[in-house]
């Protein structure tokens, strides 16, 4: 180990407790906190903040001995709550040596974290959708031109690196015996059973995961008719139908259909996405298709950028005469 | 009220084009006002409109952004500052010139936009308010500010919800789909370009302990053809026969 690089060591992370409740992007951040204690061979803080301790502590219990957990309530204060977060994240920041800081992307996170990177004077990297090391040195992948393009912002080891994690982009392990949510769990409370969308499950097409061919829409199919057609094209190309998660939020789609992180990882040869922008986390499960052919209105969705095929226009007057011209 | 907006000149995201052998992207337009700005600078005139206000424009960076300064003041906007600052820096030292700019100003609120189009982190906004010791309110819909009250509309988890804020504060505007409601006009180009941008030097920035790789697009190759202003029946004919080149069709 190269000791005049930094004597900075250890990796904090900023867990979130909400009335008892250990957040799913507590999860998160933990399993990129082992990934960099690991890679780094540095010690872990599991700083747990927030309300509601009692019913949280029993779960940290069975947490391996090498990791530190630190308890501190925050008393939120309307209306600007993240004030609270700020002032005990900066002082645990601040009081230790970290080479590492991973703080939550959450609604709040969002809030607060820029202003703790302005207090401590520390480099922040926000949307960050992965965390890595190499040579070394700490670097994260991040989306930038809108999701168009990615890039990697790597840290130098004398500066405290603070990370911030877009939710939902990495698979969350347990913590203790917290038994990690999936992140298709956390989704699924939001979502809808197939009963409750307009899908016609009595066509027997390809299940989802091993489909050679998928057709997936999005939050742009807007109702039953866009279900209609999308189903149309599904069958005319023998292929199976995927969703986005505004299309299972929205109830379009039921969430068994839903691909990206918290749905289905797939590669199947053609991936076909309607009316879906391309988030990063429905991108996450499609991006290793062989074919991706888009069509969507709006030529700057960051789908395109994928895509082999792309057709801009409005997806309700194309796909009826995609599936007339697929059966001539 | 005295109103600030602070504005970035940054690319324009519609005009990307990814070069299919390398991922590398290039720009065909030409970089400009932000548009997440563009909706900041509507709330701000708006706001005017509900309390005889008065705003300023603030932006760091290179010579082309005090055209864009012109166009916040032909879309409404009373004065500009322009921080000249060439390259690149961390969103820190860009919120601490914004900052300083802003100290004497004695503005009751100021306006930004949520995520800039270009590297998009979320950050200067906050950093501005924590570095001025002022509160921030992030997914702002629209403000009021009728008989010297701050009535702010704004997003929390997907509702909209309205409350009365403290001044001095700093509201985000809240990422929107669509145009944005205002615009500059081509008289008030003509009067705005006849107005005094205020200019003040930006020291150099320290070096950054972050580097940032050249932007990739994370999938390339493939064909990469795209059909736009075609009649559906025409786009379909040309997709459907794409499809059985490529041997996809069931
Ligand atoms: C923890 C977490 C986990 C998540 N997991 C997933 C996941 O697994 N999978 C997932 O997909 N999302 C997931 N999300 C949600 C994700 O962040 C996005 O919100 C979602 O993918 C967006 O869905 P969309 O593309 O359909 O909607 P939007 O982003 O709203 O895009 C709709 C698109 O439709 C186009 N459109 C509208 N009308 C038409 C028309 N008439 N013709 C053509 N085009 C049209 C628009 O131009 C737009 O590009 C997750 C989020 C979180 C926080």
């Amino acid at each position: 180990m190269d000791t005049t690089m930094t004597d900075r060591s250890g990796i904090l992370v900023l867990g979130e407790v909400f009335a008892g409740i250990i957040s799913p992007h507590t999860h998160e951040m933990f399993t990129a906190g082992t990934t960099l204690a690991e890679a780094l061979g540095q010690p872990l803080t599991l700083a747990m903040l927030g309300t509601g301790f009692e019913d949280a502590e029993p779960y940290l219990e069975s947490l391996d001995e090498s990791i530190n957990v630190v308890w501190h309530e925050v008393l939120e204060e309307e209306p600007f709550p993240y004030m609270a977060w700020v002032d005990i994240a900066a002082q645990l920041v601040t009081d230790g040596n970290w080479r590492v800081v991973v703080a939550p992307g959450t609604g709040i996170g969002v809030d607060w974290t820029p202003r703790l990177a302005a207090r401590t004077g520390l480099p922040l990297a926000s949307w960050s959708t992965g965390v890595e090391v190499i040579d070394g040195q700490v670097a994260v992948t991040r989306d930038v031109l809108g999701g168009r393009a990615e890039t990697t912002v790597t840290c130098n080891a004398d500066a405290t690196f603070i990370i911030a994690m877009e939710p939902g982009m990495i698979a969350p392990s347990n913590i203790g015996s917290a038994e990690a949510l999936t992140l298709a769990d956390v989704f699924a409370e939001f979502s809808v059973d197939a009963s409750a969308t307009s899908v016609d499950t009595s066509v027997n097409r390809p299940p989802l995961k091993e489909a050679e061919r998928v057709v997936s829409g999005g939050r742009g199919l807007v109702d039953a008719e866009g279900v209609k057609k999308l189903e149309a094209l599904a069958d005319a190309l023998n292929a199976a139908v995927g969703a986005s998660g505004a299309a299972v939020l929205q109830e379009i789609l039921p969430h068994e259909m839903q691909v990206g992180s918290s749905g289905v990882v797939i590669r199947p040869k053609l991936y076909l996405a309607v009316g879906l922008s391309g988030s990063p986390q429905h991108t996450y499960g499609m991006k290793d298709a062989q074919y991706i052919v888009a069509i969507n209105q709006d030529e700057g969705a960051p789908i395109f950028q994928m895509a082999d095929f792309g057709v801009v226009g409005d997806l309700h007057k194309i796909l009826p005469a995609l599936v007339e011209e697929l059966k001539s | 009220m005295k109103i600030a907006v602070l504005i970035k000149h940054a690319v324009d995201v519609r005009s990307v084009r990814i070069d299919p052998e390398t991922g590398t992207p290039s720009f065909t337009g030409k970089p400009g006002l932000d548009r997440a700005d563009l909706h900041a600078i509507s709330d701000a005139v708006d706001l005017k409109e509900t309390c005889a206000g008065h705003i300023t424009a603030v932006g760091i960076g290179p010579a082309a952004l005090k055209d864009d300064l012109v166009t916040a003041m032909a879309t409404g906007v009373d004065e500009a500052i322009h921080i000249q600052f060439e390259g690149e820096a961390d969103t820190l030292f860009v919120a601490q010139q914004l900052a300083d700019a802003l100290r004497d100003g004695e503005f009751d609120v100021i306006l930004t936009g949520k995520l800039s189009e270009d590297y998009g982190t979320g950050q200067v906004g906050q950093q501005v308010a924590e570095l001025l010791g002022i509160p921030h309110l992030a997914n702002v819909i629209s403000a009021n500010g009728a008989d010297g009250v701050l009535t702010v509309n704004y997003e929390l988890d997907g509702f909209a919800d309205e409350i009365e804020v403290p001044t001095p504060i700093l509201l985000v505007n809240g990422a929107r789909e669509g145009e944005p409601k205002r615009h500059s006009s081509l008289r008030g180009m003509m009067t705005a370009r006849k107005k005094a941008v205020a200019v003040i030097d930006a020291p150099d920035a320290p070096a950054s302990a972050l580097t940032w790789s050249a932007p990739m697009a994370a999938r390339r190759g493939g064909d990469r053809i795209v059909v736009r202003d075609e009649d559906p029946v025409e786009a379909a004919k040309k997709l459907a026969a794409w499809l059985r080149e490529h041997r996809l069709v069931g």
